[in-house]
Formats: C-alpha cells, sequence, structure tokens
C-alpha cells in the first residue's frame, strides 16, 4: 500500500481526493500546490478526515511513500519546479506516478528522469477487439450513459464518478470509461490516448475508440457504460471554439449512446429551461439528454469583453444548494451531493429501463 | 423615483449614411428606411404611413421593439461576489509611496485637487508583504496575476519594490506575476534599468509632448525647473542599452491639456526619434475635484475632433498608421468597445435583473492599497474617501460596503433603467465620490456626458461598418 502525495495539487483533482476509497489499497495523505495558487490551508474531505492542502513540499515528502504528479488546470507548473521536485522526490527514494500527460515533451523527459523501479505508474488499458469480420463499427449491446459538458471545468468526472456510486450502489455492474487520461487509479478507464494523437486519421480514431468500448464490454460485461466526453460538445460563439466539441463528435459517431447527462456551469439568470440545447446536442451528437449537473463555477464575463477568452470561476456550492427547490423539478441537480446523484441515477435508470 | 416609460425602449441615430435604431432590449443596431426613422422620431410629414406601419409591425414580429426595462438594479455577480473577491483578483495597486519629486500642476496630488495631496507616507514592507499575500490567496482563479506599484513617484520606494518583487517570487510560488507601475521617468538609473528588464516589468511613463508643453506642468518640487531633459537622457540611455525591452515594455501617457495646440502635441509624437514607435495612452487634464476651473484654447477641441477624424481615415486605408499621432491612435479603440458590446451580449430582451455598465467589479478586477494599507476599488479614487473605502489588508474586504460600490446604480435607479446608454454607460465611484458618499449629484453631472460619448462613439462605429470596415480582422 502507498501513501500518496499529488503534487501539484489544483481543483481538477478533487474528485480523487472526495472518491480516494476508490483508489484500491493506496491511500492519498497529503495534497500539496504551489504556494502562488493560492489553494494552501483549504481542506477537502478525504474518507473519514479532511486533508489540509499544503505548500511546503519537502516537508510533506517526508510523510509519503509515493508522489503522484498531476497534470495542471489553470496554472502552468514551471518546468524548472517541476524538474527539482521530482528530482527531489526520486532521490528520496519515493515511488513515482507521474500523469502530466498533457505536454508531451515535458512528459517524455520527466519520466526518463525516473529510475525503473521507482515508476508505478498504472498502465492504460490499451484493449482493443480483433473482429475478423466486415464490421468497422461494432453495435455495444450494453446500455450507454453519456455525460458532456457544455464547456471544461463542469464537473464531467466528478458526476461520472458520483453515477457509478449511485448505479453501483442499486446493484448494477458499472464500467466506466472517462473523460480523462488519467482515471485508471480510480478503476476506471482512462479515455485511450489515441483520441490525443495525429498519428490517426479521424475515422480511425473513431474506429478504434469503438473497439476499445467493445472490448470493454466484452472484458467487464457490465450492465451499464458510463462514457465521459472531453472538452466540450460546441462551440460557444466565433471566439470560445471549444475545440469545435471534435472528440464529442467523433465518440457519437462510435458509440450510440442511449441516454445523456450535460453538465454546464452556473448562471444566476437561467431560466432552468434547456429545451433548445438539449436539442441542439441531439441533432449534432444524437444524445438524448436525461438531465443536468450544475456546476459550482461561473463563467467570468469581465474577462469575456476584455480578453474575449472564457474562463470559469469557482463559486461556493452553496448557492446552487440554494436553488435546489427550482432546479429539481426540473431534473437538474448539483450531483456533488448524494441525495441529488441518486435522483438522478433514478430518472436515468428510469429511462434506460 | 422615475416611472418606466411604456414604450419601444430605443434609440434612435442617424449617420451621414444611414438611420438606425438601437433596440436596448435586442443589444442590436438596426438599419431603417429613413421615413421610419422620422416617424420614429416624432417628426411630421410621413406619407407612406402604410409602408412604416408594415416596418414597424415587421420589427415587431422579429421581437424587436419590446418595452421592457430592467426592473431590479442589481449587478448579476451580487448572489456570488464573494467568491469572485475570494478567487479572482487580477491586479493589486500598492501605492508605495505618496512621496514626489515633481509637483506637477494637474496631478491629483499636486494640491490643485480637493480630496487628494502629496503626503510623506510610505507604505512598509509588512503591509506590503501582506497586500501580496493577499493577492496570491486571492487569485486562484486566474491565471496571472498583475503586481503594480504607484505613487507618487514610485522610484522614489525603488528598495521597497525590489523587497516585494523578492518576496512575490517566494509567495507566488509557480504563479505567473507581471509587475508595472506609472512613472515620470527622472529617477531611472542603470541599476534600476537592469532590474526592471531583469524582472520584465512594464512602464507607464508620463510624457506630455514638446519640453515646453511638458515643463509647462511637469516641474521639480520646490523647483521652477522642468523634468522633460532629465526624462529624455533617461529615456535615451534606456534605449540605447535595452532596446528591445524599449520597444515591448514601456509606454507613455500623455495628459492633454486643453489650453495648449494639439497639433504640437501631435507633431512631437510622430517625429521624436524615441518616442515615435513606441504606445501611448492619452487622457485629458482631470475635472473631477479640480479647485480651479479648466480652461480651453480656441482651435484644441476643433484639432481633437480632426485627429479622431484622422483616425477613421487610417483604418479605412486613407491614411497609413505613420500618419497618426500615437496619442490618438487608442481612441480607435473607444468604439471599438462599444462593437464589441454589441457583439457579445445577443440577448431577446433586457434580463429582470442588471446593471449598468461603468463600475468595474471592486476587489475582483483590481484592488488599490493605499500607504496605510487601506484598500480601495482602484487608485483612480481618493485615499480619503469613505464612500470608495473598501476595508484594510489586516481584516480584508469589507463584502457590504464591495457591494455598494458595485451596485452603484441603485443611487439613480429609475434614470438608469430608463436610459437608452444603460449597457455604455462608463460612470463609476470615481466620478460619483462626494468624499462621504456615492453622490446622485455627481453621477447625474457625469451622466451627459457618458451618454453622449455612448452616442458618438456608436456613430463612429457605425460610420466605419457602412464604409466597409471589418471589426473583426482588427
Amino acid at each position: 500500500m502507498e501513501e500518496i502525495m499529488i503534487y501539484p495539487y489544483c481543483r481538477a483533482y478533487e474528485p480523487y481526493v472526495l472518491n480516494s476509497d476508490l483508489i484500491g489499497n493506496n491511500r492519498i495523505t497529503a495534497l500539496v500546490s504551489p504556494k502562488g495558487w493560492g489553494l494552501e490551508g483549504g481542506e477537502i474531505a478525504c474518507g473519514e478526515k479532511y486533508l489540509t492542502v499544503l505548500s511546503d513540499f519537502s516537508r510533506a515528502l517526508e510523510e509519503c511513500t509515493a508522489v503522484w504528479f498531476v497534470d495542471d488546470e489553470k496554472d502552468a507548473l514551471p518546468e524548472t519546479l517541476l524538474k527539482e521536485r521530482l528530482s527531489e522526490a526520486i532521490a528520496k527514494g519515493k515511488k513515482i506516478i507521474f500523469t502530466r500527460y498533457n505536454d508531451a515533451i515535458s512528459f517524455d523527459k520527466s519520466v526518463q528522469m525516473i529510475p525503473h523501479g521507482q515508476n508505478i505508474t498504472p498502465v492504460r488499458q490499451t484493449l482493443e477487439v480483433r473482429s475478423s469480420g466486415p464490421y468497422c463499427i461494432h453495435r455495444i449491446n450494453t446500455p450507454v450513459l453519456a455525460v458532456y459538458g457544455l464547456e471544461t471545468g463542469v464537473d464531467k468526472l466528478a458526476v461520472q464518478i458520483a453515477l457509478r456510486r449511485q448505479f453501483m450502489d442499486m446493484g448494477y455492474k458499472v464500467a466506466s470509461v472517462a473523460s480523462r487520461l488519467d482515471s485508471d487509479l480510480l478503476g476506471m478507464y482512462s479515455i485511450p490516448g489515441f483520441m490525443f494523437s495525429n498519428r490517426y486519421s479521424e475515422s480511425e480514431k473513431i474506429i478504434k475508440y469503438n473497439h476499445f468500448i467493445k472490448a470493454v464490454e466484452c472484458r467487464e460485461r457490465p450492465d451499464l457504460i458510463i462514457v465521459g466526453i472531453p472538452g466540450g460538445v460546441f462551440p460557444f460563439n466565433e471566439i470560445d471554439d471549444n475545440n469545435f466539441g471534435i472528440l464529442a463528435y467523433e465518440i457519437s459517431f462510435a458509440v450510440s449512446c442511449d441516454a445523456a447527462v450535460m453538465c454546464m456551469a452556473y448562471n444566476p439568470q437561467f431560466s432552468g429551461e434547456y429545451d433548445d440545447i438539449k436539442s441542439d446536442v441531439t441533432h449534432r451528437l444524437g444524445f438524448h439528454t436525461v438531465c443536468c449537473h450544475i456546476a459550482a463555477a461561473v463563467p467570468d464575463t469581465q474577462d469575456f469583453f476584455e480578453k474575449r477568452k472564457r474562463h470559469l470561476v469557482s463559486i461556493d456550492r452553496k448557492y446552487i444548494d440554494r436553488k435546489k427547490d427550482f432546479y429539481e423539478p426540473r431534473n437538474i441537480y448539483n450531483m456533488q451531493d448524494k441525495d441529488s446523484a441518486k435522483k438522478a441515477a433514478i430518472l436515468i435508470r428510469d429511462v434506460l429501463s | 423615483m422615475e416611472e418606466i416609460i411604456k414604450k419601444p425602449f430605443i434609440h434612435l441615430l442617424k449617420t451621414p449614411l444611414g438611420y438606425y435604431i438601437y433596440d436596448v432590449n435586442c443589444n442590436e443596431i438596426l438599419e431603417i428606411p429613413g421615413e421610419v426613422y422620422h416617424y420614429l422620431n416624432g417628426e411630421a410629414g410621413a406619407e407612406n404611413k402604410a409602408q412604416i406601419a408594415a416596418c414597424i409591425d415587421g420589427l415587431k414580429e422579429k421581437g424587436y421593439l419590446k418595452d421592457k426595462h430592467v426592473q431590479v438594479s442589481q449587478n448579476p455577480v451580487t448572489e456570488y461576489y464573494e467568491s469572485l473577491i475570494n478567487h479572482n483578483l487580477g491586479q493589486i495597486t500598492l501605492q508605495v509611496t505618496q512621496q514626489c519629486n515633481l509637483r506637477c500642476e494637474y496631478c491629483v496630488y499636486s494640491g490643485n485637487y480637493e480630496n487628494r495631496g502629496h503626503a510623506n507616507k510610505k507604505m512598509s514592507l509588512e503591509t506590503a508583504k501582506k497586500a501580496i499575500d493577499y493577492a496570491v490567496m486571492h487569485s486562484r482563479d486566474v491565471t496571472s496575476l498583475a503586481i503594480s506599484f504607484y505613487g507618487g513617484e514610485p522610484l522614489l520606494a525603488f528598495d521597497l519594490i525590489k523587497e516585494c518583487v523578492e518576496y512575490a517570487k517566494h509567495a507566488g510560488e509557480g504563479k505567473r506575476i507581471s509587475y508595472s507601475f506609472t512613472t515620470n521617468g527622472t529617477l531611472l538609473t542603470e541599476e534600476k534599468y537592469e532590474f526592471l528588464v531583469r524582472n520584465d516589468f512594464s512602464l507607464l511613463i508620463s510624457l506630455d509632448g514638446p519640453e515646453n508643453f511638458h515643463n509647462r506642468h511637469r516641474k521639480f518640487a520646490n523647483s521652477e525647473k522642468g523634468s522633460f531633459d532629465t526624462l529624455f537622457k533617461n529615456l535615451s540611455n534606456l534605449k540605447k542599452q535595452y532596446p528591445d525591452y524599449f520597444q515591448k515594455n514601456i509606454s507613455f501617457n500623455t495628459v492633454l491639456d486643453s489650453e495648449n495646440p494639439l497639433n504640437e502635441v501631435v507633431n512631437f509624437t510622430l517625429s521624436n526619434h524615441i518616442v515615435r514607435d513606441s504606445e501611448f495612452s492619452s487622457t485629458l487634464v482631470n475635472p473631477v475635484n479640480a479647485k480651479t476651473q479648466m480652461r480651453t484654447a480656441g482651435n484644441f477641441i476643433l484639432e481633437y475632433e480632426y485627429e479622431k477624424f484622422k483616425v477613421l481615415l487610417w483604418k479605412l486605408g486613407r491614411l497609413e498608421e505613420k500618419d497618426i499621432s500615437p496619442v490618438m491612435r487608442n481612441h480607435f479603440r473607444e468604439f471599438k468597445r462599444i462593437g464589441s458590446a454589441l457583439e457579445r451580449v445577443n440577448r431577446s430582451e433586457v434580463p429582470e435583473k442588471s446593471h449598468r455598465g461603468g463600475p468595474c467589479l471592486p476587489g475582483v478586477r483590481k484592488l488599490f492599497v493605499t500607504a496605510e494599507g487601506k484598500l480601495y476599488p482602484c487608485e483612480r479614487v481618493s485615499e480619503s474617501s469613505r464612500a470608495a473605502y473598501m476595508g484594510h489588508i489586516d481584516t480584508g474586504i469589507d463584502l457590504e460596503k464591495a457591494l455598494k460600490i458595485l451596485n452603484i446604480e441603485k443611487v439613480t435607479s429609475g434614470r438608469c433603467r430608463n436610459c437608452w446608454a444603460y449597457m455604455f454607460c462608463s460612470i463609476c465611484v470615481a466620478q460619483a465620490d462626494d468624499g462621504k458618499n456615492i453622490s446622485e449629484q455627481k453621477i447625474l453631472e457625469a451622466c451627459g456626458s457618458s451618454r453622449y460619448n455612448a452616442e458618438e462613439n456608436l456613430k463612429d462605429y457605425l460610420v466605419l461598418r457602412e464604409l466597409g470596415y471589418d471589426y473583426e480582422l482588427d
């Protein structure tokens, strides 16, 4: 069993801490974030206790057996700092989990630094069906639930985990293919790396993803497959292209999803009516949206006007919880809340039944 | 409180080439036939009443010409403003000293203004560190944090600035931090250049034009000696030693004195080999709280409008950039901003709760920390103001006070909600502050010029559009 420090901790990794019981025999024991990221002192529930975000890497290193180097979210960890921290952890004989997949060049350099015996990064599953038939796309016989977001940063992973838990509690066998590359530790399949590779054509990615899901189906024989869709599903406007929702589009061709959950940012002026968006998503991707999750984040409108960039600002979840009575009759939930996630899961089950 | 007027919430606009409606609800500008314009403007003599009625009915069918007004004056972020204060601070400005080695007549600290003056107050290192810690802990959702130094003349506190930068590197480990200050440039030395270049400081240097104009106001303290020669000696050295840095990080601010002929400033900035390739911003002498009335030279307004006109010709490709004074180039941003406000907000009607343009998000976009550690929305407000005071660095922002500044519209709610220029208003607490309160009187004094500017900028925006200018490509 490893006692793991997450570095550089950022809010994108909150779902891993909140659901640390899913990390097998390992335990998350420390969260360390660079001092300048402003997270120091924050408390995150981890199992039965709370972990406080620290900034003193060296001190926290003494208390752990492994360091999990994770990807950045808003701030980019300077290369020099990464190298310094990685060297220190290696020198102290700590095991290393290295999943900073977003920067391929830095990734290769860093992984080369890690001695063979110290690297315990889980190998990402690269399942593939071997089919001799004429089919390029296989039919997935298991119900598939897609979790998609209107943009990044709207709790997609947290929703995937929350629903997975709920369905498992109901007695179903669930296979999850996450929207991120580093979810194997949570007992989920990470989205396969080929989806982000430029070695394959877009058509090849669609076929490979379909084969991957088929292989998951064959291996797990689940009652439900939850598929996380990375990024956003379509451009916001002519400036915020959201990568044109390309990956969502490809996945929608690869897998026919039977139901979907939409994740979106909070908007105080939201009327609760989202039929237009649902319908747009149905027409573009064929997803039937059953319900909606509101993330505790709002767009920074001033930044949008000045820099023409859309970025989200985190807000306290209490603002969403206050509107529970308004949202829930409209099938809008805060799925970070267990009761709400349960209601959403029942609704989805009824649709899929 | 004024009653909401139940008629189409629109504003009519006319340019030399067209007639338009600005539909406040949809936040759109619609081109209309001249006769419809005249009819809506209440001008007698409309002959084709049937056609006019058909045009108006057509607009209504498409969802235009609604009479809806905002019902409650409340900034949409009010509900979660505390979270924004806690996580989204973009810039902190430290008033490192109130001292200055110059005595510029129109400087707000010069003694010529009722609410501010130079003093001997300097920020302590302890206060500066607290301010930097505050900024780091309140900026987790922004990708970069700006730390600015303000005076007086910040270079009089150069040692403190150096200590702040060293501290910020430690306290802000892993954060992208940028540094800047506004300076009169007279205290720049080789040692300082090296430090500023190494830390990639951006400098905004005050330069009012040719020597006689600059020296007229920008004189050394207790002396009649102007500062132009000293400034230019320093600029020349800096440019010679660090030409790339000079080009990238040095910009200038020109205070346009309406008593001076504008064309001499224009010619100077176009021809001076040290500054002609640099970015400029320009402001008019600040009349708010001035003890004496500003005077305007006979030709100033004419020359100013002419230079603005040249900017339009430049954007249409009729003049080249080199023909436009750097001090005027930024004028284009004003009506581009208007265009941006039109393009970015698409809606079918105004929301129930909203707030006019003008105030920034105090304590979020920017935060000003005085030498004593008091917190204000920005450096444009007076340190003695009770209305703009938001708290102290020891205790943080007082949410109630910040909310009052954020929702400044409440003071003139009925009037604002009836105003067609609701989206384009530029009045914030800096203009509304009478020293004690947010003053309705002060807002109303500023209201006319804000609305006039909005209309003029909209027309400029439209004229360029009519003549084929493509804003998206700029």
